[in-house]
């Protein structure tokens, strides 16, 4: 894992729960804490600092997760903005994940792992996204397009009718995004 | 103390939060340090492959490709020793002379123990590589089970090497290896590049090889053009000569009747000729076989020339033909012969393609691109040329429009052959036209000459003086007619050529094989000896050596006759002439005339004026004479000591040393005092003069005319010499 996504959640542990917050965590996960965001450190390290939130936090980890992902998201924003410029919706900006957004993570960070989706966009209300990775991070994407609706001020009601932790081989994100009334 | 205890926390927070920071930061920039030095890596494959692709497209010869990736690969790996081996014919690897060695005395042993051996499949580091078709690595060629050299590398001390194939298609062409000073484990980026090296320099040596099968059947088929044309000019020959003499008995017993028809077959036969002797001329130029004749010569005699031999067939059109090519233009550096060729191409075009016109001819002299060029335009106003006329008007094989090849005869080629000459004279062709209202041909060809071959050829070898034979060596059989051998194994040859010899005044002999010939050569000493290439018992180039080896024959002319245009050769090997089957008879008698007159006589001009005594020597020169000069009377005096001359030419009026006090000098010494004296003067001659010149003198010319001068010189001095020959034959 790129140690950009460890600098990501020290950023938003820190700011929500404080500096002690994140020595804790260090600590213990066993976890020295410098993280160069061109670095790759191993997966591992991210799930066991997960861990360690999880119980400080009294969160489930995929709540953990989740929380993460819709925190860190805007700070991407910040410093990629053009990502999300061209675009002015939610459902535009997701189909170009693969081809646009980790295209161009993977020139910025070299050896970035990053996931690649299948869209099924049979319907034009409910985008279905195809997942699968051995990270199961499907709760950073749900995370990542929950801030993503928030960005675009759109709200989105997601859930999973399939899910690689609940034993299924993908995970199936579905997405549905309104404009807000009024 | 609470406080106190919060700060110190606070304070090992902080130090703990700026060693993780420093540790980051550290991680970054080695992460950044690596990256850069990979980008440069890459950078230098990348100009690695630039320059061995570059070098693979642009190189003129697969070795020069080889050279520049064998610098170039041991610049990447900074390697000191570099080779390539060619696989040969048997499929096994030889040692080339492309090496790259930083210090090629270091590496000597090695070197040699390299070239010193081959490698078959999967011998040493080479076979290796030919037996796998891919790169092979040694981590250290003196620890290799299968590294043949290992002492010689350890005696120079080289480590590791590596070596990759040289791939066309699937089979290995050559193989590249490389050697370094230290052992070295493998580097899978400099084999992967090293792959990308070999399947470029493949791709050289695949170009290459289909260039070569091109170049072979094209030289195929321009040696059975030119094996085709031999056998279409032999009975072409055979029927012109004897068709002429047919035609020429039909005239002296006045059958016009039957002399008109058969004029009309040499006619036909000639033209045919024509049309074989330029397609032969272009597969030559095609084929690069052409050899270009290069000389210094005066420009206004053979453009004079030129006008003069299409003066009737321009007169047939009532066009007028006007010539401006002043005499000052002077000379230059190029083919006679092919220049006259094509000038006479353009002029005659002109006066076929134009009736009731007006034909100009024009020679000058201009200097663009630092050059001086001679510029030879050829306008008429005849029937013009369209642009699309223009366009195909110089490709081979096609004329202006393909009716006007009926309409007006010839192959088509001429232009295009006239064009390759001049470009392979540093020169060109170009054309100006418009439809109805004329068109101007120039020729454009640098004043000095492309590269001037040296072609000092022997010409004649009886100028040699150590040939030279004295006039009394041929008496053997008294003749005042000059005798002329015939070496032919063709009858019909030697019958024709007999018959229009013995019109023009000669005795002729014949021999129809080389060793009779060279018997008769002996036994009749002949003035001149014609001989034919192509026979079968000693072919001429035998004869011609054994003639020209053997004191008694080799001052004897020898004139090749032949249907091979091989000039070079034969002027090397001492042939006097040359000339190309069939034969112009006027050509052979005037060849033939001048070699028996004047064959290694010495004339000595003395004239202050340069101009007059350059004028001379061309002249005499062209006449067979062997020339010497002196600008004035004492420098004659000096050239008559050091070689007694045949005929002097004199001026009278000159600096130091005139004409009066050299002819008094001549008089007075027993061993000059014969030397017919020709005396050329611009002087208002007194009576006085007439007296003091009385005794001994040949004749005195006026000089007026510059050209009607030098023909009488050379009248004078003929039948001086013809005398002087009566004279010594009658003294035998
Ligand atoms: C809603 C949009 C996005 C979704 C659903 C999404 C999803 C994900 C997921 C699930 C992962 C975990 C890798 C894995 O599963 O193997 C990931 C990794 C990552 N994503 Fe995104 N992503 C989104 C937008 C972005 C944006 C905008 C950026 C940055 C400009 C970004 C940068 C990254 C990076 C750097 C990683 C880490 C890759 C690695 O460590 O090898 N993503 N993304």
């Amino acid at each position: 894992m790129k140690g950009v996504v460890f600098n990501l959640l020290e950023a938003v542990i820190r700011r929500d729960y404080g500096d002690d917050m994140w020595e804790t965590l260090l600590d213990a996960a066993g976890s020295h804490g410098a993280y160069s965001s061109l670095g790759n450190y191993p997966d591992d390290e991210l799930m066991k600092l997960v861990g360690a939130a999880s119980s400080a936090l009294k969160m489930p980890p995929d709540d953990v997760v989740r929380w993460f992902g819709r925190n860190a998201l805007p700070l991407l924003a910040e410093k990629h903005p053009h990502f999300f410029a061209s675009h002015k919706s939610t459902r535009p900006f997701l189909l170009t994940l693969n081809d646009v957004i980790h295209a161009e993570v993977r020139k910025l960070y070299p050896g970035a792992d990053v996931p690649v989706f299948t869209y099924d966009t049979s319907s034009p209300e409910v985008l279905l996204m195809h997942y699968r990775s051995p990270r199961k991070l499907c709760a950073l994407a749900e995370g990542f397009i929950e801030a993503t609706a928030g960005y675009y001020a759109e709200e989105v009601s997601l859930d999973q009718p399939e899910c690689m932790k609940r034993g299924d081989d993908r995970c199936v994100l579905r997405v549905s995004v309104r404009k807000p009334k009024g | 103390m609470e406080s106190l205890n919060d700060a110190d926390v606070q304070l090992a927070r902080l130090k703990k939060w700026l060693d993780r920071e420093q540790r980051a930061r550290a991680e970054s920039e080695a992460i950044a340090e690596k990256a850069l030095s990979e980008l440069y890596t890459k950078k230098k494959e990348i100009e690695l492959l630039q320059l061995i692709t570059v070098a693979a497209n642009e190189a003129s010869t697969v070795e020069q490709a080889m050279r520049t990736a064998l610098d170039g690969v041991c610049a990447h790996t900074r390697w000191p020793v570099g080779h390539v081996h060619l696989k040969d014919s048997a499929g096994v690897l030889v040692s080339t002379n492309l090496w790259h060695l930083d210090t090629p005395e270091r590496y000597k042993a090695f070197q040699s123990a390299t070239e010193a051996v081959t490698f078959a499949p999967s011998a040493g580091l080479p076979g290796r590589v030919l037996q796998q078709r891919k790169p092979a690595w040694i981590v250290d060629v003196t620890k290799d089970a299968n590294f043949p050299r290992s002492k010689a590398a350890q005696d120079t001390g080289l480590r590791a090497g590596f070596a990759f194939p040289v791939l066309v298609g699937e089979e290995v062409a050559a193989v590249m290896e490389f050697f370094s000073d230290e052992p070295a484990e493998p580097d899978d980026a400099v084999l992967t590049i090293m792959a990308h090296v070999g399947s470029q320099l493949g791709r050289v040596i695949e170009r290459r090889r289909s260039e070569d099968a091109l170049k072979l059947a094209s030289q195929h088929k321009s040696q059975f053009l030119a094996n085709m044309s031999h056998e279409l000019r032999t009975p072409l020959n055979a029927i012109i000569g004897i068709t002429e003499m047919l035609q020429e008995d039909a005239r002296d017993a006045n059958r016009d009747s039957d002399s008109e028809p058969l004029g009309r077959v040499v006619r036909a036969a000639r033209h045919l000729l024509a049309v074989i002797n330029d397609i032969l001329d272009l597969s030559k130029i095609e084929a690069g076989k052409m050899d270009l004749q290069v000389g210094s010569f005066a420009i206004a005699p053979v453009v004079q020339d030129v006008v003069n031999t299409v003066g009737t067939l321009a007169a047939k059109n009532q066009n007028v033909l006007k010539l401006q090519c002043p005499p000052e233009i002077g000379s230059m550096c190029a083919d006679q012969t092919r220049i006259r060729q094509a000038l006479l191409n353009l002029v005659s075009n002109a006066a076929k393609f134009t009736e009731n016109g007006t034909i100009t001819v024009s020679a000058r002299r201009a200097f663009a691109d630092a050059t001086e060029w001679i510029v030879i335009s050829v306008a008429d106003t005849g029937i013009g040329l369209t642009a699309e006329q223009q366009g195909r008007l110089f490709q081979d094989f096609v004329q202006a429009d393909a009716s006007t090849t009926r309409k007006y005869g010839g192959t088509g080629l001429g232009l295009a052959i006239s064009r390759r000459f001049c470009q392979m004279m540093g020169g060109d062709i170009a054309v100006e036209s418009e439809p109805g209202r004329g068109s101007t041909f120039t020729i454009r060809l640098p004043a000095e000459g492309v590269s001037p071959q040296p072609p000092e050829l022997p010409k004649a070898p009886s100028k040699g003086p150590s040939k030279s034979p004295p006039p009394m060596a041929r008496t053997a059989v008294p003749h005042r007619a000059p005798l002329i051998l015939v070496i032919d194994d063709d009858d019909s040859v030697r019958e024709v050529t007999t018959h229009f010899l013995t019109r023009e005044g000669f005795v002729v002999t014949t021999a129809s094989g080389g060793q009779e010939g060279l018997r008769l050569a002996r036994e009749l000493q002949p003035d001149a000896i014609t001989l034919d290439i192509a026979m079968p018992d000693l072919d001429g180039w035998t004869v011609l050596a054994a003639i020209k080896g053997d004191p008694a024959t080799a001052a004897i002319p020898v004139i090749l006759m032949t249907i091979v245009d091989e000039k070079n050769r034969g002027y090397s090997l001492g042939a006097a002439d040359y000339m190309v089957k069939p034969v112009e008879w006027s050509g052979l008698a005037r060849v033939l005339r001048n070699i028996c007159k004047s064959a290694g006589r010495g004339v000595l001009v003395v004239d202050d004026d340069d101009m007059m005594r350059s004028g001379l020597r061309r002249a005499l020169h062209e006449d067979g004479w062997k020339v010497s000069e002196a600008e004035n009377g004492r420098v004659a005096l000096a050239r008559l000591a050091e070689q007694r001359p045949d005929v002097i030419v004199v001026d009278l009026l000159m600096p130091e040393m005139d004409g009066f006090e050299l002819l008094d000098a001549l008089r007075s010494n027993a061993a000059w005092r014969d030397i017919p004296v020709l005396v050329l003067t611009a002087k208002d001659l007194t009576d006085d003069d007439r007296v003091r010149l009385n005794v001994g003198i040949e004749r005195v010319l006026q000089k007026r005319d510059r050209q009607e001068l030098l023909r009488e010189v050379l009248d004078v001095l003929d039948r001086c010499i013809e005398r002087r020959r009566g004279e010594s034959v009658a003294v035998s």
